[in-house]
């Protein structure tokens, strides 16, 4: 993990094909090229090397339509400068020369090519010793070489190879030119732009290259001004081999680290430090250093805070004259046809910008990190165990009581958030830690540390994410046609969502998921269940799946079988009896309109709500799914339910069902509360299903850790209910926490026999007054309790009598699985003649 | 009304540019499926559309009859670039001549017409086809909204007239709700 030391903030400006109105073979819109460049940009980021500066953003510019601005970490000073200010030994050109090949290396082995390396665009982070970062790389990558950018990028004709002025096609070898061209700047001591302008240059090479048979040595000696160097034979052969006219006669970069390295000792790299040495290093740093908090912050990290923190990157630029608009009036076209295709006046439309990088201001970000005390956001994780409070490690807990949506935005409390739980997630191994993750996760889960958490709550290990590399996802397969079809419909509000490479990567996942499960199918909605993880992870398909699959494992369990009839079913048919313990007036409501969920509630809960709700409020609602067992998404359910109640409560048939069809706007903090409170007052055992995950029971969460099973019942069976069962062991519990009514429908005589202790006897389910019993019911309701009835042979008289009690609007009914029968040895919970017998 | 069909043939879309008047490129797949309502007034009567567009996946078929069993009007749609789809709704139609009630009125929608250039299902066979099976046809494009409001009003105008459920007494066609069954399988 790079932090920011003292690194910045730099941005520079693409100018993207201007698209007029393009379709493509299916008669949708062409995706623009700011938003395949978006796509391709996400690979970038995740490259990751020592001397490479790390890619940050991508912002398509929504005032100056085709322009993109990139951001990537840069530094203040470049090897240009460094040149010319100090005198470098031989020793040191050749460790830089290192350095630079290293980078460049790596960005062979991972497929790209630099296409832009110059002398000035080697970034100088540190001094002594130097050590410097390519920036700039990749960019025709970026770009698809240069299809889908109007600016050319080429940055100097210095370091450009004889190919790339020819034709500007650029290869691993023109990079290798470029590295010989920078080495011999170095060497040489010449820096050429002092001494020649960029055609006199040209007109150099294309001297010397057309001599082709020893261009290198005309080249060499041509190019330089001073002999006044320490000659070092390494670089001269390293040098003359790269500036070799004909690509292919070039070196490739794994040769010339091999002779670089040859006379060079990379051990000595290696320092020991006494750590009361390093101790007292921090220590004097956090004292001296205004922003010691942000330079020890990861980049990435770093970066989303400035976001956060001020004004847009487009904002910036434009203030600064970067970009430079128009007057609209002035832009108009010619004339307009068809579906605004424009046509004249092209010249004033195409946006100016100067092509500058240009260091974004981060004195905004400074002031709010540095009004945080150094101690509030980096704290030992230790101490909050030793204590184990939650509270204490919740810092702000004025912010900590704001929506989520809000506390997102806060760059301090983020900075604190990001800082405890990037800790916690890095030590996840450890002993203890996981259940620490859960607490903190339970307040909010930043951002920028989602996709870690959740692999850590959804327990996927590092073996489990070499499984996607097992699987052909390249291969046709049965579902292909309908992936064409679905997936460039997913989600396409998200701006990622619409380039190509997420559409490449949502399909190898998908495929990849249906090849590692044989028994599930695909059904639509699956892509809208994979899109998050392949947001979160947009660059590691390998670790998307095992999340996905390790998700609908838990939540989804046989959701997606060829036949999951009976799955969907009794899932909706607890639902329903669910909705029935909770809100007794609306299920009624709904059950007298003939309003079932199968006719609202498929898609919530086929997907986890990944269909119905937008991507930032499904990451929110997947934070805590994560965090509770299988039963949640039913109680997020409710909750919407909940939400909807005013307008569904006297709504008729077609206002229901427009309604959800229809689905407004959720407030996802009500959402969540409701869904969490329905999860701690709901027994259980109420949620009890026979197709239910096998995870469930590895899943313990006190007090509530008893046995759950109930007596299974078909879909049919289920649908003769209208309120849900509690398991034996479940009503034993309650009824020694006296966290129940117990209402007893037999006879007289069998109850004067034995019951129940505490329970009430209501031996006239005819009766429909409930004239002894409302009072109790009432006080259960004020508790939350349950009422359960206890039946004996008749299992259709509860049925009737719970029935009964649902529909005269009494919440919270719930039957006892078995009857007294189930219960009867257990002598700890029956009395004989305990309770007076309440005779109506 | 029900509206059937293969998957991404533009169902959704239909109802929406008919009901809201708006069109997204990328709209959304269906779920089980939606439900959406639109008045209009005929000349001699007012006409309630409730509209049900089901979910095209084959899986998803087994739902279908839950939707269409109570309906008075199907509009069953292809995509005039897709031979595949038109298959399908032959195949629907088919069913809903099987199984759905008896006088239901039955629309065959070719949409996509805006994409004649790719077109692969000439308008000449699928009107004979039309034709021979007693069928409304149109070709119709949500995009550009050509012929939607009129295989609407088309169905609308072929619909029997009269105070159905007594409430509404001003010659108001309304279709009736779907009908549940209580032991039918929902998700096969």
């Amino acid at each position: 993990m790079r932090s920011l030391a003292n690194g910045k903030f730099g941005a520079f400006i693409i100018r993207s094909v201007e698209e007029g109105g393009r379709t493509c073979a299916n008669g949708l819109p062409l995706v623009p090229p700011n938003v395949r460049m978006l796509g391709r940009f996400q690979h970038m980021k995740a490259l990751r090397h020592e001397n490479l500066c790390q890619y940050l953003d991508l912002f398509r510019c929504s005032l100056a339509k085709n322009l993109v601005i990139i951001v990537s970490e840069h530094h203040l000073s470049n090897l240009q400068q460094l040149c010319k200010n100090t005198n470098l030994t031989s020793l040191e050109v050749i460790d830089l020369s290192l350095q630079i090949a290293k980078g460049l290396e790596y960005l062979h082995e991972q497929g790209y090519v630099h296409g832009n390396l110059d002398i000035s665009n080697i970034e100088v982070f540190q001094i002594k010793p130097i050590k410097i970062r390519l920036a700039s790389y990749a960019l025709s990558y970026l770009t698809d070489f240069g299809e889908d950018s109007e600016s050319l990028i080429i940055n100097s004709p210095y370091c450009s190879a004889p190919e790339i002025l020819l034709s500007g096609s650029c290869s691993e070898k023109s990079d290798v030119w470029s590295f010989g061209m920078v080495v011999q700047q170095m060497y040489t001591k010449t820096l050429f732009s002092d001494y020649w302008s960029g055609p006199q240059f040209i007109s150099i090479i294309e001297k010397c290259c057309k001599t082709i048979e020893n261009a290198n040595q005309c080249l060499f000696n041509t190019l330089q001004k001073t002999t006044d160097y320490e000659k070092n034979d390494t670089l001269e052969k390293i040098i003359m081999n790269c500036i070799n006219a004909l690509p292919s006669k070039r070196p490739t970069i794994t040769e010339i680290l091999k002779d670089l390295n040859l006379n060079d000792s990379e051990i000595e790299d290696f320092e020991y430090v006494d750590i009361n040495a390093l101790r007292e290093e921090i220590q004097e740093r956090m004292n001296t250093e205004k922003c010691f908090i942000l330079s020890e912050m990861p980049i990435e990290d770093a970066f989303f805070l400035w976001k956060m923190s001020g004004a847009s990157c487009e904002s910036i630029m434009i203030r600064k004259g970067v970009i430079q608009l128009r007057a609209p009036v002035s832009t108009v076209p010619s004339s307009v046809i068809e579906d605004f295709v424009f046509f004249g006046n092209e010249e004033s439309r195409q946006f100016q910008f100067d092509d500058c990088l240009v260091i974004l201001p981060d004195d905004k970000l400074l002031e709010k990190i540095s009004s945080l005390k150094i101690t509030d956001v980096i704290r030992p994780i230790y101490f909050a165990r030793i204590t184990d409070s939650t509270e204490d490690i919740i810092i702000d807990r004025k912010t900590s009581s704001l929506t989520v949506v809000i506390k997102e935005k806060d760059v301090k409390y983020q900075a604190q958030r990001m800082s405890i739980l990037r800790h916690l997630v890095d030590c996840i191994q450890f002993d203890g830690m996981e259940e620490l993750l859960r607490k903190e996760a339970f307040v909010d889960i930043p951002p920028v540390l989602r996709s870690r958490v959740w692999r850590s709550l959804l327990h996927v290990e590092d073996e489990d994410c070499l499984d996607f590399y097992n699987l052909d996802t390249l291969a046709p397969h049965t579902s292909d046609r309908q992936l064409d079809v679905d997936i460039p419909r997913c989600h396409q509000y998200e701006d990622m969502m619409t380039s190509p490479a997420a559409h490449s990567s949502l399909r190898r996942i998908l495929k990849a998921w249906l090849l590692s499960n044989t028994n599930y199918v695909y059904w639509q909605g699956c892509d809208s269940l994979a899109a998050p993880f392949l947001l979160l992870n947009f660059n590691d398909p390998q670790i998307a799946l095992p999340c996905l699959n390790e998700f609908i494992n838990r939540y989804l369990f046989n959701f997606f079988l060829r036949d999951n009839s009976a799955i969907i079913q009794e899932y909706l048919a607890v639902f329903n009896h669910l909705l029935a313990y909770v809100d007794a007036q609306l299920y009624t409501h709904l059950a007298d309109l003939g309003f079932f969920p199968e006719l609202y509630a498929i898609p919530w809960f086929l997907t986890c709500f990944a269909h119905v709700l937008p991507m930032h409020k499904l990451y929110h609602v997947w934070d805590y799914v994560l965090l509770h067992d299988t039963s949640f998404p039913l109680m997020v359910g409710l909750a919407v339910m909940k939400q909807l109640r005013p307008r569904l409560i006297d709504s008729s048939f077609n206002d229901a069902i427009l309604l959800f069809s229809d689905l407004p706007d959720l407030p996802i903090d009500k959402l969540i509360e409701n869904a969490v409170y329905y999860y701690k007052t709901i027994p259980p055992s109420c949620t009890f299903r026979v197709h239910d995950s096998p995870w469930k029971a590895t899943y313990s969460d006190a007090p509530y850790n008893l046995n759950r099973e109930i007596s299974p019942f078909t879909v049919a069976e289920l649908k003769e209910l209208n309120c849900p069962r509690m398991s034996k062991d479940e009503f034993c519990w309650r009824v020694h926490q006296q966290s129940i009514v117990v209402i007893d429908i037999r006879s007289s005589m069998d109850f004067n026999r034995g019951c129940v202790i505490r329970s009430i006897h209501y031996g006239n389910i005819e009766d429909d007054t409930f004239k002894n019993v409302m009072n109790a019911f009432k006080i259960a309701q004020e508790n939350c309790h349950p009422i359960c009835v206890v039946w004996g042979k008749d299992f259709a008289a509860a049925v009737r009598f719970s029935g009964k009690l649902v529909f005269k609007s009494i919440n919270g009914v719930c039957i006892l699985d078995g009857g007294f029968e189930n219960i009867r040895d257990d002598r700890s919970l029956i009395t004989i003649g305990h309770f007076k017998i309440i005779e109506l | 009304m029900v509206l059937l069909g293969e998957s991404a043939v533009g169902k959704s879309s239909l109802v929406l540019r008919f009901v809201k008047g708006q069109f997204h490129e990328y709209q959304e797949s269906t779920i089980g499926a939606a439900f959406l309502t639109q008045t209009v007034c005929l000349e001699e009567a007012t006409v309630k559309f409730e509209i049900w567009d089901t979910a095209g996946q084959e899986r998803y078929h087994s739902l279908a009859p839950m939707y269409y069993r109570g309906s008075q009007a199907a509009i069953v749609v292809y995509d005039i670039t897709n031979q595949e789809s038109f298959q399908k709704a032959k195949n629907w139609v088919k069913e809903l001549q099987r199984q759905a009630s008896p006088n239901i009125v039955i629309a065959l929608a070719g949409n996509k017409a805006d994409m004649a250039n790719k077109r692969v299902v000439e308008y000449e066979e699928a009107n004979a086809y039309a034709e021979e099976n007693a069928l409304l046809f149109m070709e119709t494009s949500a995009k550009t909204s050509m012929n939607v409001n009129d295989v609407f009003m088309a169905i609308a105008k072929k619909l029997p007239v009269g105070p159905t459920q007594g409430q509404d007494s001003q010659g108001t066609v309304d279709m009736n709700q779907p009908q549940q069954q209580s032991k039918g399988s929902c998700c096969k």
